[in-house]
């Protein structure tokens, strides 16, 4: 079955003087149908008129539309402290893994898919080769040891969706053995974006482009389209016809936040995923903080959980000028007021609850080692300042150099949140426990599990095509 | 299904009308869902994807870095003027000066302190996002420490534009600034301080963002779709 190509506009000439349409196989209840499933799926609302939301908000991942990028993905930059060091004894791969980050839903499925990847760096001695996730190597060439680190950009495939685990950085000196103590590897930093242009090719299909016409347009914005008017296959008559193309035309211009085809400006306002008035599910918009290092000399944070089961901040064994929380004592529970990190996440990512239990909410990653007491049971939890709220406890399992999953983490939207990590000992006191690595990240999995964003309203994906008939 | 050629069935009256807007029904479930319209074999229409049609939508990080506790000369995101007054010093790799305010001149034989891609159409220049008075922008914020009376400021050397100033007092401190971004690329910024010759500043913690309060501040059209009843 073919479908018109051209995109038609429909100007008010085409309907006048208001001629009655046929309807004999009910080709007028069906074009209501689909009108108000489209109003559903783009507003995520009921449809004008209507009582009850029957189809699902699309947003872009499972109900419908083009993967949307999230941007960065993962980040880890010491500045001037190198976060790893490739010596010539351990050259190789980063064993654990670089970290986890959160790739968009449906980016996987693209055959042209791809992280953009800069790295930092400074080789001395040797050219080195570098690969990561199994992408194409790179040779990044030999520089003076006085030189300033500089920047190589390269892609890298995404293999799998959802969580990823980047464990793919491998690194080998360009030189003959006897030579292989002279050069050395340091590695800066690390970034990890998801792009546009590798991930979302669109050749092939027709873009939207209206089509160039003098003539008015009908573009009013509350049209609604009774099904009793076009009840039983009955002539559609002008009124109806007419609120058709006031809902067609609106609903272009709410899509597409472009003038409907024919139009000489725009009446409606685009929707934009923020539900911040306009319209449309909300998107999580990935990674909202990344801080990794390496180097188990030099760990992000350190403390001493001087006794079983009481919480401290993170950063409590800093030394003044490092330690950013200030509560005047430990245990954790004193509130601090000064945070230890800052993010910003999306408009109405608004969390409720101590800790929230319902979407929304931001998730992380947290890498630590306890390598002293190794088998001792670590647990880690999350302060909002701005709220005074925590998050779930995220609880270890005995081993040193683990990556904990924290869920419910607060967050309020359209300020800067103010954050405090703490961690306590539930097995034993006195354990030195270091903190490699945090990233945390507004997601939307649709699995349940690590699901931090309400559910669509409806229950019927627009998509499916037979669905269209049920009104 | 609704067929192009079942409105054209219709005895009476201006059929081509119903087909019209059927194939505008078709156009938007493909635009919106991304699959073949009810009743297309294929996929005819571009689903939209905000990055070229469509509201952008900002990214609320592009880059983040963050040293933890260490501090210490030569360690994480710390970084000490050596040279006098007169020059932006930047804070990276060793560098002594990045613009000598006497001269008016900029030094950029330096690699970028940051490279932060930013989604396209989040873009300055770009009237779809903001015109005017209030165009798209990357927001920069995180901790800081400066030893005594420092001014801050950020260079986005991909558009050689800088942000507006930030005085910082001493002491610890969050900061909170803004600058032009150009979207669709990787964009190489610099963080700037003048200060006093022997002091230090040191950054924190650090994060670039696109935000929508900054970037996108409404859409084009002038009135919202709403349930509104009939006319």
């Amino acid at each position: 079955m073919a479908t018109e190509r051209d995109w038609d506009s429909i100007p008010n000439a085409q309907i006048l003087p208001g001629a009655p349409v046929q309807a004999e196989q009910g080709e007028g209840r069906k074009l209501l149908a689909q009108l108000n499933a489209l109003d559903e799926a783009a507003a995520n609302r009921a449809a004008p008129g209507a009582t009850s939301q029957q189809y699902f908000g699309h947003d872009h991942a499972f109900e419908g539309g083009a993967p949307i990028i999230r941007g960065l993905c993962w980040a880890a930059d010491g500045g001037h402290t190198a976060i790893k060091v490739f010596d010539p004894i351990a050259v190789g791969t980063i064993a654990s893994g670089l970290g986890w980050m959160n790739a968009s839903p449906g980016l996987n499925a693209n055959a042209n898919q791809s992280y953009l990847v800069a790295i930092r760096y400074r080789a001395t001695g040797c050219d080195w080769h570098l690969q990561f996730n199994s992408g194409p190597e790179q040779v990044l060439s030999i520089m003076d040891e006085n030189d300033v680190p500089v920047w190589v950009q390269f892609t890298g495939r995404i293999p799998q969706v959802d969580w990823l685990g980047l464990g793919g950085l491998v690194v080998e000196p360009l030189v003959e053995q006897e030579r292989v103590e002279e050069c050395q590897l340091d590695i800066f930093a690390i970034l990890v974006w998801e792009t546009y242009q590798q991930s979302q090719p669109k050749t092939g299909l027709i873009d939207m482009v209206p089509q160039p016409s003098g003539e008015t347009v009908y573009r009013y914005p509350n049209a609604v389209l009774d099904s009793e008017l076009v009840a039983n296959d009955a002539p559609v008559d002008v009124y109806t016809i007419t609120s058709a193309m006031m809902r067609a035309n609106a609903l272009y211009e709410f899509l597409t936040d472009r003038a409907a085809p024919g139009a000489s400006s725009q009446r409606i306002i685009g929707h934009d995923h923020y539900s911040a008035g306009h319209g449309g599910r909300s998107v999580p918009m990935g990674c909202v903080y990344s801080a990794r290092t390496y180097r188990t000399t030099a760990p992000l944070w350190a403390v001493h959980t001087h006794s079983q089961n009481v919480w401290y901040y993170w950063d409590t064994d800093a030394s003044a000028g490092a330690r950013r929380t200030t509560a005047a004592s430990t245990p954790a529970g004193t509130a601090t007021t000064d945070p230890m990190f800052l993010t910003y996440v999306t408009y109405n990512f608004n969390s409720s609850g101590n800790p929230p239990t319902s979407a929304p909410y931001v998730v992380g990653y947290v890498y630590f080692r306890h390598q002293a007491k190794p088998t001792e049971t670590i647990e880690v939890r999350l302060y909002h300042i701005n709220t005074g709220n925590h998050s779930a406890v995220a609880t270890g399992n005995g081993v040193s150099d683990e990556t904990l999953f924290v869920s419910g983490i607060p967050c309020t939207a359209g300020v800067i949140n103010r954050y405090a990590v703490e961690v306590r000992c539930t097995s034993t006191n006195n354990v030195d426990v270091d903190m490699m690595g945090l990233s945390l990240f507004e997601i939307g999995e649709s699995d349940g599990t690590n699901r931090t964003y309400e559910a669509s309203n409806g229950d019927t994906p627009l998509a499916v095509p037979s669905d269209l008939e049920r009104r | 299904m609704l067929r192009h050629a079942n409105a054209q069935t219709g005895e009476r009256g201006r059929a081509v009308v119903m087909g019209k807007i059927a194939t505008t029904s078709h156009g938007l479930h493909e635009i919106l869902t991304g699959v073949a319209a009810p009743g297309a074999g294929q996929l005819v229409f571009l689903p939209h994807e905000h990055c070229y049609v469509g509201t952008p939508l900002a990214r609320n990080a592009q880059y983040c870095a963050d040293h933890g506790q260490h501090i210490g000369v030569g360690e994480g995101l710390r970084w000490a003027f050596n040279n006098s007054v007169d020059y932006w010093t930047p804070i990276d790799g060793g560098q002594d000066k990045s613009y000598d305010v006497g001269s008016n001149k900029r030094f950029v034989d330096f690699p970028p302190m940051i490279q932060a891609y930013a989604t396209p159409r989040v873009d300055s220049d770009s009237t779809a996002v903001g015109a005017g008075s209030n165009p798209c922008r990357f927001r920069v914020f995180g901790l800081v420490t400066a030893q005594s009376a420092t001014t801050l400021r950020f260079y986005n050397r991909t558009r050689n534009e800088v942000s507006a100033t930030i005085s910082l007092p001493g002491g610890y401190q969050e900061f909170d600034s803004t600058i032009p971004v150009s979207g669709g690329r990787v964009n190489e910024i610099d963080v700037e301080a003048l200060g006093t010759t022997g002091q230090y500043v040191i950054i924190h913690q650090i994060t670039v963002a696109e935000t929508r309060s900054l970037s996108q501040p409404e859409s084009a059209g002038t009135t919202l779709y709403t349930t509104a009843t009939r006319p």
